[in-house]
């Protein structure tokens, strides 16, 4: 078992190896070599061998989240979740293999797709399609700062056993002379059935908004592999902190919504539907612990921060973005003369004619 | 035989002008053509067929609809008129109608008698059972087309019940009322059919128009800018799991409906026989009589 901070190295020249999301490969940033999983397994096993005598040194420093960086030697400090992280010194990124053991070790995850360049291009994107959002907000030094982090997932999939009772109306309206009448008929409306939902993602960090890893949902789950810790180079990585118990509640919060809804989608004919009972056995939910790919960038303007998610895998951004009071009142001005010119043009003609 | 049909039929022509009224005699020579007429040669049987009466008389009652009180009554009402608006007026009656339409006769007769060029003239025609308003000059600027048929609907019962005098008295008033009220707002004049509900759709002033161009333009930013601020909140959480959701697996084990009960209300609600706002039209549509003078006016029937 190791404790120590160990990075992919290079099996020709010993460098550290970075993941590519491009090539979905690892490159060696000295020799350029590119090598996929089954070579460094290979490798990694030879070198765990060298390591164990630091074995005894380590260990107390694991439990003070300080670790020695393994390329200079530097004490790093990091959150006790963290699982991979880069050395403020070397610029080194290391991978806290010790933390990702046992049920800390995720099933799957989805590497990176997209390159640090898409995240940053996509960042520079949303400015022309936001032209409210203030000038500096994408400035280069703002850019620079984003970072790709696999987060914590907890999926969950069920086969759902669910019902539920309606009341449903119809309404028929008639005139008679000077009166109108109105008939409604109500029933009550049975549906039970088996509903699906697989893999409901649940945000397993307490420190990353759920929020915005809602919106930056869905993931291409087609892009899963099994978990080996190379994945993690280059990148910062997090395990999770939001036990599964709690994490399976509000999954079940997001499948009952859908359940009754689809439920629902089954009676038609009907003026009105209310649902008064519902019941939901979840039967064994299946759960799955994931490492799935964002790169996170947090913007501070005016005192306040903004969060940025870019979807690793599919290229989502979300974010909330400040508006620059100054540009709003330019755009309000000019959409003003502008409309103002063409209604009174069209008013003047008309008059004149 | 042939002197003695001419001397009948011009006898008949100029039945209808006897009627207690100074008459003169249209001939070749000399038509009696007022000064307002540009005299043209295709005008000649239009004007030969035309009563020739004095003008100042106002009241020709052809068809005796009248009595001698009445007719010395709507004499002084027209006076009373006349010297009030500066707007000639007559009022003719008719048993038969040697023209096309009663809107003909009444033209030509305006036209080819000495009738001031501004005014008005009134006619009941027995044969056609219609009663007409023709107006000319600057009575056609005052009198629009919503005017002339709000004031015939305002005869319209006492004609239907013959009362002749009290529709005539009715007229005249509703023809100074609408005079000192000033000339309608936003009028305008068009070669066209009689037409008193038409909408108004030209005329807007330029202070209208800043205005609304003003407020069109501040909604419309407003609402523009809204939603540009709108778009800046993207995050979101999420309440359900519909993306997640396998459709195709769905099974639906029991699905039944059974009646429970059923309820009527009744509500009154009386159909309502309002016109509707109906846009007044300030509008006077005109056409030109045999004489090329225009005339405005309308008629009804009864």
């Amino acid at each position: 078992m190791d404790k120590t901070v160990i990075d992919s190295k290079c099996p020709s020249c010993d460098a550290n190896l970075k993941f590519d999301p491009k090539s979905q490969k690892w490159i060696c940033e000295y020799c350029g070599n590119k090598y996929e999983l089954k070579d460094l397994e290979q490798n990694t096993k030879k070198y765990n061998k060298k390591e164990a005598k630091e074995e005894k040194k380590t260990q107390e420093k694991v439990k003070l989240n300080i670790y020695r960086c393994s390329n200079c030697g530097a004490e790093i400090v990091c959150d006790e979740n963290t699982t991979a992280t880069f050395c403020v010194y070397c610029k080194n990124t290391a991978v806290i293999k010790e933390r990702l053991v046992g049920s800390f070790e995720p099933s799957l995850i989805i590497p990176f797709q997209k390159t640090n360049k898409d995240a940053i291009a996509a960042f520079k994107k949303i400015g022309r399609r936001h032209p409210l959002m203030p000038k500096e907000f994408s400035s280069e030094k703002n850019i620079s700062e984003i970072r790709g982090i696999y987060i914590p997932f907890w999926l969950f999939s069920v086969v759902s056993s669910g019902g539920i009772e309606a009341n449903c109306t119809k309404v028929r309206t008639w005139r008679s002379g000077d009166y109108l009448y109105t008939n409604t008929t109500t029933y009550i409306a049975t549906r039970e059935g088996n509903i699906t939902i697989t893999r409901v993602p649940n945000d397993g960090s307490v420190k990353f908004d759920d929020a915005i890893m809602n919106s930056i949902e869905p993931f291409d789950y087609s892009k899963l592999v099994p978990f080996n810790y190379s994945y993690l180079s280059g990148f910062l990585a997090e395990k999770y902190d939001v036990d599964e118990k709690r994490a399976q509640e509000n999954a079940k919060k997001r499948m009952s919504e859908t359940i009754k809804k689809e439920l629902l989608s089954t009676i038609h004919g009907y003026s009105t539907v209310t649902i008064r009972k519902d019941y939901i056995d979840y039967g064994n939910m299946e759960s799955e612990y994931v490492l799935l790919p964002v790169y996170m960038l947090n913007i501070k303007y005016k005192d306040k921060i903004y969060t940025f998610a870019y979807n690793g895998e599919s290229g989502k951004m979300i974010g909330n973005m400040p508006i620059d009071k100054k540009r709003a009142v330019l755009f309000f001005l000019l959409a003003f003369i502008i409309v103002f010119i063409i209604v009174f043009a069209l008013l003047y003609y008309v008059k004149v004619r | 035989m042939k002197k003695i049909l001419i001397f009948i039929s011009l006898l008949l022509f100029s039945m209808p002008v006897y009627a207690n009224t100074n008459t003169c005699k249209r001939t070749k020579e000399d038509l009696h053509i007022p000064e307002k007429v540009n005299y043209q040669e295709s005008m000649y049987s239009s004007i030969i067929s035309t009563p020739c009466i004095d003008a100042t008389e106002k009241i020709y009652d052809f068809a005796n609809l009248f009595t001698e009180e009445e007719e010395i009554k709507i004499y002084n009402l027209i006076i009373d008129y006349i010297n009030d608006s500066n707007l000639d007026l007559a009022v003719v009656t008719i048993n038969t109608n040697p023209k096309s339409s009663t809107m003909e006769y009444v033209d030509d007769f305006y036209d080819y008698n000495e009738f001031k060029y501004d005014g008005s003239i009134f006619i009941i025609d027995m044969k056609n059972r219609e009663f007409y308003i023709s107006t000319s000059g600057k009575a056609l600027e005052y009198y629009s087309d919503y005017r002339i048929e709000m004031t015939l609907s305002s005869m319209d019962k006492t004609m239907m019940n013959h009362k002749y005098y009290d529709s005539v008295e009715i007229l005249v008033n509703k023809l100074k009322s609408y005079y000192l009220s000033g000339k309608p707002e936003n009028g305008y004049l068009y070669e066209g059919e009689f037409n008193p509900y038409q909408e108004n759709k030209t005329k807007i002033s330029m202070k209208q128009a800043i205005i609304s161009s003003i407020i069109v333009a501040l909604v419309s930013s407003s609402i523009y800018i809204l939603v540009l601020c709108l778009r800046n909140k993207q995050v979101k959480k999420v309440y359900n799991s519909k993306l997640y959701l396998n459709k195709k697996a769905t099974v639906i084990t029991k699905k039944n409906e059974r009646y429970l009960n059923s309820n009527t209300t009744k509500t009154y609600s009386p159909i309502s026989h309002d016109s509707g706002g109906s846009s007044h039209s300030s509008g006077s549509s005109f056409h030109s009589g045999s004489s090329g003078i225009s005339h405005g006016g309308g008629g009804h029937h009864f």
